[in-house]
């Protein structure tokens, strides 16, 4: 075999193919020529346009061609080959297998007879399209998210420490570095540790100073995760001591922007924070760095420096700033290292007094579990909801081929009386299904690939790992596999009922054979199937609809319509220095922003809502909370004044923050009411002091002058943790997110804010300029795709059920035609027979919604942790559907009802 | 003495090979010349089936050339035309002008008119 060369790119699967297809003659230079040609159009089309052609030779025709005029110039004696003596061509030896020919010929005839029966073919491959497209298209990013493992060296055995701090006060994926050391030292089941933590710095040189994300990373971190420099090389030891000189990483897209993807970057300066850093390599552009969602501080990230741990300057071991992963010795289990995390956190709590205060217990949680567990359960959902809509394609292909079985059983009796053997009339059916499923798989692959393309397209920020879904083999073995599954099940009943068929009797009963009323039951259990089927569906997207509304009409505890929001972070420099010295610029800021026409108020806050965790802040107030210090924790956020009105809060009591409040001036805090109701229930909070700071601090209390309504930080569908809100006066750091409301639309806000800032001093860097509406709509990303999906599988279900419903009864009228003739010129009145067809209809679809009805109760059940302000077993939404579907039943069989009921009694008569 | 009849496709197979020489005549490059001045993209197969045929008239020659320097290059298939294939393509183009005399005119004053 020829040997595969790795790393050009080439669909695996069809390069294989292809060597298996192609003639030995011309494969190896083939094989060169399409490798070529795929380098050049994916350089310039791209990956999917490249493999498109390249799986279109796959499919070329002359590829059979090819084939059998190699093996016709192989033939003479005289031609030994390719190159060596020009050989006549021959014509091609008829030399197969037995029954090759049987093969060959029922194909042509299936070929054929699809052919004649276009509405026919169109309707069935167009719904296994349907199913196998949805199928495919769902388990590609299944795949790609949940079962690929992550793009790391071993990265089935790399674990993130989680720490538990208090009673449920703190569970971060957070650690302090002093710790690490200790992990280092003492675990039995990990081979190796890293640690990493980030922040934002500005980076400076160019035009504008702009805000980027900065990783400290230990020195082997990426080696760590099996990732090399795509140019120069990572940090090494002596680089990640303290006061080395300093150097840095760039990530690629940054490598690209800022420095046009020099070459020659290596050596060459980068300014970070005023500080010049050396660049010493440049990332690959494939490399992500995968977190869980609750990583904080570390990010994937633009530049990226060493982390130098410096034990003289590092906080208490209880404030936890660090992200360390660790990779599992070969052939341990999670258990085992979750055993080996516990032994050490209770080491921790000997030796530390800080660790056995804060009760710190460590967790290791499978680096692939953690970054991917807020879309497994969606993901699974959908997966399971796509696989019924399969069923119900199958259920409805079936009963194309079982409508078109029967009004075939004369052909096939003809065929079966003329001497053609059971296997050969089995055989046809099989290979005309196998026809259709092909046509089927191919157009179901087609909407997969443009589905996929339009959620890729479609930026998703929320679903981790989407970058990496792709259709490669194992996926297109999947479709092929599920295909195949699906015509062999669809042409099961067909298949049965045609190997059954007694000839004689068909033959003699003429159009109403035999087998009529077995077909009949067939027909109506796929019937029942299908109908219940689709109300499972129907129910689980009726109950994310709900929740969705639910979620959008949650009141987040602010107001995000016609606010502008941004950050501004000052240069790192001595003008910006002391503390009073960035009061006074955010304030004079925060001044010019409320004169900006159109402004109805701006203030800022320390962290956004929505954007993710912040700071946490313990607090005490009484006895027992005080003697185990962070045991309770709240969100803390900074602000300025004005920044519950300007966010849309309701001040429920006291006062907001007021420019008295200053340095030097009382401690004072805003509490929302969660922490209110926990410290002082029953009470009123105004007037109240909270234990802020550890005991023994001078000042460790703060006391409360307002109490606001909780808002909802971190996620719209709950509450989380209680909330202390400070001015940011009193501790001024040097970033802050403003919130600019105004009485009308925020985008044209954001030139004059540009303006407004870069009067002051155009060394600020502003960033994530974007309307408060745009958080809230990230944030509900999640839910609104997942309601997509599933209402567009709940629709196509009901789609494919109403053209099954109206298929079955417009077949059961065509061969009652005659009997209703007969009535209808007895003197039947057309409208009661109506009444009876459709009544023969509907007494199918009553038992079809009931046994819907039970499995969407169980399904309803797994639903439950994605639903928000709705049961399970929500009536509105069982009703609807349950009517929704009762709706397009008698929608359906009322077409046929009423030809029925137009059926000429000499035409029916005659038609003998 | 060629009374060989070529057929479009082995026309522009045939054509493509001059017009790329003795060193660059190989499967990729004269499938990327042939789109490049026809538009029309040939599968690979349908190239090699061509060249095949040609190659049993006597019109072209193939060979192996040294293959590539890379880890597991391949030998490429170099394809030259053969003194037959130069005067089967000036046939064919004979027989097409003659077909065509007196029909230039004609047919630019059909556009003009």
């Amino acid at each position: 075999m020829s040997g595969a060369r790795r790393g050009s790119g080439e669909p695996r699967l069809a390069r294989w193919l292809l060597g298996r297809l192609l003639a030995p003659e011309v494969r190896d230079a083939a094989l060169a020529d399409l490798g070529e040609d795929y380098g050049i159009d994916r350089r310039r089309h791209g990956r999917l346009v490249a493999g498109l052609r390249y799986w279109r030779e796959v499919a070329s025709p002359s590829l059979w061609r090819l084939r059998r005029e190699a093996r016709a110039r192989r033939r003479p004696a005289s031609s030994g080959g390719w190159g060596t003596s020009p050989g006549r061509r021959q014509p091609a030896a008829e030399r197969r297998p037995a029954g090759w020919g049987a093969l060959v010929t029922e194909l042509h005839h299936a070929a054929r007879s699809l052919r004649l029966a276009p509405g026919f073919t169109a309707a069935a491959a167009a719904t296994l399209a349907l199913g196998i497209g949805a199928t495919t298209f769902v388990f590609t990013v299944f795949y790609g998210v949940l079962v690929q493992p992550l793009p790391y060296a071993d990265a089935d055995r790399i674990a993130m420490v989680w720490a538990d701090l208090g009673d449920g006060a703190q569970s971060l994926p957070a650690v302090h570095a002093l710790d690490y050391l200790d992990y280092r030292e003492w675990s039995t089941a990990f081979e190796e540790f890293t640690i990493a933590t980030g922040r934002e710095v500005i980076l400076g040189g160019g035009e504008e100073p702009e805000l980027v994300d900065q990783g400290a990373v230990a020195a082997g971190f990426f080696a760590f995760l099996g990732v090399a420099p795509a140019t120069g090389r990572e940090f090494t030891p002596e680089e990640d001591v303290p006061g080395a000189p300093p150097v840095a990483m760039l990530s690629h897209g940054m490598w690209r922007s800022r420095f046009g993807a020099d070459p020659g970057i290596v050596g060459r300066a980068v300014e970070l924070e005023g500080l010049v850093h050396e660049i010493v390599g440049v990332l690959p552009r494939d490399f992500r760095l995968l977190l869980p969602p609750e990583a904080f501080l570390l990010r994937d990230s633009d530049v990226w420096v060493p982390v130098r741990i410096d034990p003289e300057r590092l906080p208490p071991r209880n404030y936890t700033g660090f992200t360390v992963l660790g990779r599992l010795a070969p052939g341990l289990s999670f258990a085992r290292a979750q055993e080996d995390m516990q032994a050490i956190a209770a080491r921790l709590r000997d030796t530390y007094p800080v660790h056995a205060e804060a009760n710190t217990r460590l967790r290791a949680v499978p680096l692939h579990h953690d970054v991917v567990k807020t879309v497994a359960p969606a993901l699974r959902l959908l997966l399971g909801a796509v696989g019924l809509v399969l069923l119900v394609a199958c259920a409805n292909v079936a009963h194309l081929l079982l409508v078109r079985g029967t009004s075939r059983d004369r052909e096939l009796a003809v065929r079966a009386a003329l001497g053609a053997g059971r296997g050969r009339i089995a055989l046809g059916i099989l290979l005309e299904s196998l026809l259709l499923g092909a046509v089927g798989a191919a157009g179901g692959v087609g909407l997969a690939l443009s589905g996929l393309q339009l959620v890729g397209g479609a930026g998703l920020s929320t679903v981790p790992r989407l970058q990496a879904v792709d259709v490669d083999a194992r996926v297109l073995a999947f479709v092929l596999a599920v295909s195949l599954a699906t015509i062999l099940l669809s042409s099961l009943a067909p298949l049965l009922r045609g190997m059954r068929t007694d000839p004689a009797a068909v033959l003699r009963a003429g159009d109403r054979g035999a087998t009529d009323a077995r077909a009949r039951r067939l027909r109506e259990g796929l019937l029942v199937t299908e109908v219940s089927l689709s109300l499972m569906l129907l129910v689980g997207a009726g109950l994310l609809l709900r929740s969705f509304l639910a979620l959008q009409a949650a009141d987040p505890g602010f107001d995000p319509d016609a606010t502008l929001t941004f950050r501004a972070r000052l240069p790192r420099d001595s003008a910006y220095g002391p503390p009073e010295a960035r009061v006074a610029f955010f304030e004079a800021f925060r001044e010019q922003l409320q004169a900006l026409p159109g402004v109805v108020a701006a203030s800022a806050v320390t962290q956004l809502p929505l954007t993710g965790s912040g700071p946490l802040q313990p607090f005490a107030y009484d006895a027992e909370t005080a003697r185990r210090w962070e045991s309770v924790t709240a969100d803390s956020r900074r602000v300025l004044d004005g920044f519950f009105e300007a966010v849309g809060a309701v001040l429920v009591a006291g006062r907001d923050f007021a420019p008295d409040d200053r340095e030097g001036a009382p401690r004072v805090i805003v509490v929302d009411e969660r922490l209110a109701q926990i410290a002082w229930p029953g009470e009123d909070a105004v007037g109240k002091r909270l234990q802020v700071d550890p005991e023994g601090d001078p000042d460790s209390f703060a006391e409360v002058v307002g109490v606001v309504r909780h808002l909802r930080l971190h996620d719209l569908s709950r509450e989380t943790l209680p909330q202390i809100y400070t001015p940011y006066r009193q501790y001024p750091s040097p970033w802050l997110s403003f919130v600019v409301r105004t009485g009308g639309d925020p985008a044209a806000l954001v030139h004059p804010v540009r303006e407004a800032l870069a009067d002051l001093d155009d060394r600020v860097a502003l960033d994530d300029v974007r309307p408060f509406r745009s958080l809230v709509a990230t944030s509900l990303e999640r839910a609104r795709v997942s309601l997509w999906l599933m209402a567009g599988f709940g629709l196509t279900a009901v789609l494919l059920v109403s053209v099954g419903i109206y298929g079955v009864f417009s077949w059961t009228i065509a061969r009652r035609t005659r009997e209703l003739g007969v009535r209808l010129a007895l003197g039947a009145a057309p409208g009661g027979l109506r009444r009876a067809v459709l009544w023969q209809g509907l007494s199918l679809i009553v038992p079809s919604l009931l046994l819907g009805s039970a499995l969407a109760v169980l399904l309803a059940r797994s639903l439950r942790g994605l639903l928000y302000g709705v049961a399970p077993l929500d009536p509105l939404t069982f009703l609807s559907v349950i009517a929704l579907l009762a709706l397009v039943a008698v929608a359906s069989c009322w077409a046929p009802a009423r030809r029925a009921t137009r059926v000429d009694p000499v035409e029916a008569l005659r038609d003998e | 003495m060629t009374d060989t009849q070529l057929g479009s496709l082995e026309q522009l197979a045939l054509l493509a090979v001059w017009q790329l020489g003795d060193e660059d005549a190989y499967g990729a490059r004269i499938r990327r010349e042939i789109a490049a001045r026809t538009g029309r993209r040939l599968s690979i197969s349908a190239l090699y089936v061509t060249l095949m045929r040609l190659e049993d008239k006597g019109l072209v020659r193939s060979f192996l050339a040294e293959p590539e320097p890379v880890q597991g290059g391949k030998a490429k298939r170099l394809f030259r035309i053969e003194p037959a294939g130069i005067e089967a393509l000036r046939a064919a183009r004979a027989q097409l002008d003659r077909m065509w005399e007196g029909l230039d005119r004609g047919a630019d004053k059909a556009l003009v008119r």
